[in-house]
């Protein structure tokens, strides 16, 4: 009760973000008000989750997780800042059709690239990112994200990359890269990317 | 009808769900308090959920619930009644006469004249009064056969001021099982996954069976999965993909406390308890090939179930714990499987149409729900086991995830209809589908919660 007075402060604060969270919820490209102040103070990172979880006690409701794990490239290719950090130019998305994960014929040229500048640089490593279309049960889905993430794997594997430089992960359905319930934003969806990694 | 006297001094549930979450954090500081009240902002943010009936009843029991009489000297009325009947009506089984119709508001059946409730064509009327203190009031209430004339159900709960909305929700269970025989599911929780716009948070959520109460358990830059209700109803299984890939963690709901399922951080996806609590079955991705492993709850070293090269995921338990449902592709297309759960060989339980996946066994029914695709509409049908018979409960066209009520009387899964995104609730009994949804966001993969008391 002695915290009474930094209490009412945060209920001012709670219910200025309130309205915040009002005024700009219709603005999509706005960040978020609300969570950031969370982040920056009760975020557990990507190691820290392990050890929140070994029995530091973590906190009842509203547990946070907020990665700062390696930097994601915001572009196939490139990290965080646009810089150019390895592998081939050209396409570093390969799409699939609906519920396979064998890949096309056109990918040939692109991937042949890429397996001989990774078997000429065998110290990059590339994260291979397999996601798939709404379609279908979430479940089912992160299989079938993980199928295609394996179908270039061998392909890059048999063009010369060495295993230990891929890294294979499936976000099924969770992470498109087009919202919407058709066939245009469904095609964009099917699909692997390619994420060299910073070392 | 056969008079039944049943009087309880039942406690309702424990505080757990009453208190507020800011009191349970172990934080001493001030700046700590205040960041806990920051995280659950959304709570605040969330809390009504927007409800639309997306199909209509068929035949309901007319009934009238009357408002209870408030006795307590101090404090102000709460309206018991008035949950307890948008409970009742929301299955579709029962039609609630509204409160102006009523000629009287009596407290219990000694008081009431039966002609006044047989002219509004009511067949049976729930009455009570509360009394004692604001704090730990008494509810008594009445349930009253208008046509045979007599007292089906005297009750007395003891409520606590932090526990209305759960007394009124038990008072609810209590009227159900009585009139249809089914024991009733307004107590219980649900589970499901909050994902915010633009996918920037995703949110675990536990709420109430109505939707109401939601409480944000987790929350992560990266999705979050597959919530799954350990029997007891203390621990949610789900996976989560903040080391950078699907992984199953193992939460327990009062507090918070989280834990990896696999001490070596194995990637793994589908979580589903076994009936005693024991094991968990999971999907587990061995280079790039999907099978069905059973770890153990407190440690030890997971065992294979299913070896074949094709995916294999989304098990399920028998209720008796000797066989697991799953999915596999092995033939054409996704179809559900069964097998020992020692091991041995699986066998093919669906036939009718491609794709039959992610089994969710009825509760006391030989029925199993999946989702079916056919002409590129995914819909949740019902499957009897013995005779492969598949009826079709929602019309798609994205549905998916479908979870079972303890009762097996309904049904919640991820409705991707053409009114919207959402949980979709359906009542088998009546045909009644109903869609929740969230102000802002989307909800999906709904985990509906066993009984808690």
């Amino acid at each position: 009760m002695k915290s009474l007075t930094t209490q009412n402060a945060c209920l001012l604060i709670l219910l200025a973000l309130t309205v915040a969270a009002c005024e700009t919820s219709d603005t999509a490209a706005q960040p978020e008000p609300g969570p950031e102040p969370v982040d920056s103070g009760a975020a557990t990172a990507a190691g820290g989750a392990t050890a929140a979880g070994a029995g530091s006690g973590a906190i009842a409701s509203g547990t946070v997780i907020n990665r700062e794990g390696p930097p994601v490239a915001s572009e196939p290719g490139r990290n965080a800042s646009g810089d150019w950090i390895g592998g081939p130019q050209g396409t570093l998305v390969i799409y699939f059709d609906y519920d396979r994960s064998s890949i096309r014929e056109e990918y040939s040229q692109v991937l042949q690239a890429h397996g001989a500048w990774l078997a000429a640089n065998q110290g990059q490593t590339v994260r291979l990112e397999g996601h798939a279309d709404e379609r279908g049960t979430p479940e089912y889905n992160l299989a079938l994200g993980s199928r295609r993430a394996n179908a270039v794997t061998q392909a890059l594997t048999a063009l010369g990359a060495a295993g230990a430089q891929l890294n294979a992960v499936s976000f099924g359905e969770e992470r498109p890269a087009a919202e919407g319930a058709d066939e245009m934003a469904w095609s964009q969806n099917r699909r692997v990317e390619l994420v060299y990694e910073t070392n | 009808m056969k008079l039944r006297y049943v009087v309880g001094g039942k406690v309702c549930p424990p505080g757990g769900e009453g208190v507020p979450p800011s009191t349970r954090t172990r934080r001493p500081r001030s700046r700590a308090l205040c960041l806990a009240i920051l995280a659950l902002l959304p709570l605040a943010a969330s809390a009504q959920l927007d409800i639309v009936i997306t199909r209509s009843t068929q035949r309901a029991i007319p009934i009238a619930v009357v408002p209870f009489e408030w006795r307590v000297t101090l404090g102000l009325p709460y309206d018991f009644a008035e949950i307890v009947e948008a409970d009742l009506e929301r299955t579709g089984q029962f039609a609630p006469r509204g409160r102006e119709t009523m000629i009287t508001r009596p407290t219990r059946f000694s008081e009431m004249r039966l002609t006044n409730w047989r002219i509004m064509d009511v067949e049976a009327v729930l009455v009570g009064h509360v009394s004692g203190t604001e704090a730990n009031p008494t509810v008594e209430f009445e349930l009253v056969d208008v046509y045979a004339g007599e007292s089906l159900l005297v009750y007395r709960l003891q409520s606590s001021r932090d526990a209305f909305r759960a007394t009124a929700h038990r008072i609810a269970d209590l009227v159900y099982e009585q009139l249809t025989g089914a024991r009733g599911m307004f107590s219980t929780r649900l589970a499901y996954v909050q994902v915010t716009p633009g996918r920037e948070e995703f949110r675990l959520i536990v709420a109430d069976a109505d939707g109401q109460n939601p409480i944000v358990v987790l929350r992560s830059t990266d999705p979050i999965m597959s919530p799954s209700w350990s029997p007891d109803g203390a621990y949610l299984a789900y996976v989560s993909f903040e080391a950078g890939y699907a992984e199953v963690f193992v939460q327990e709901v009062a507090t918070g406390q989280r834990r990896p399922l696999s001490p070596d951080r194995t990637s793994a996806s589908a979580p589903a308890w076994s009936p005693d609590g024991r094991f968990l079955a999971v999907a587990r991705n061995v280079n790039a090939n999907s099978d069905i492993y059973i770890y153990p709850i407190d440690g030890g070293s997971p065992r294979r179930l299913t070896r074949h090269s094709a995916t294999e995921t989304e098990p399920e338990f028998s209720p008796d714990g000797e066989r697991v449902y799953f999915t596999s592709d092995r033939g054409i297309g996704p179809q559900v499987y069964v097998v020992p759960a020692r091991g041995g060989q699986a066998q093919r339980v669906s036939f009718t149409g491609s794709y039959n996946a992610r089994p969710r066994l009825q509760p006391d029914r030989n029925q199993i729900a999946v989702v079916h695709q056919q002409d590129g509409r995914f819909r949740i049908g019902l499957m009897d086991l013995r005779d492969e018979s598949l009826r079709l409960l929602t019309d798609g066209p994205l549905d998916e995830s479908p979870s079972f009520a303890p009762n097996g009387r309904a049904l919640i899964f991820g409705a991707g209809t053409t009114a919207g995104r959402g949980l979709g609730v359906y009542f088998i009994d009546s045909g009644v589908m109903r869609l929740l949804r969230a102000p802002e966001g989307i909800l999906r993969e709904p985990a509906w919660g066993p009984y808690e008391n």
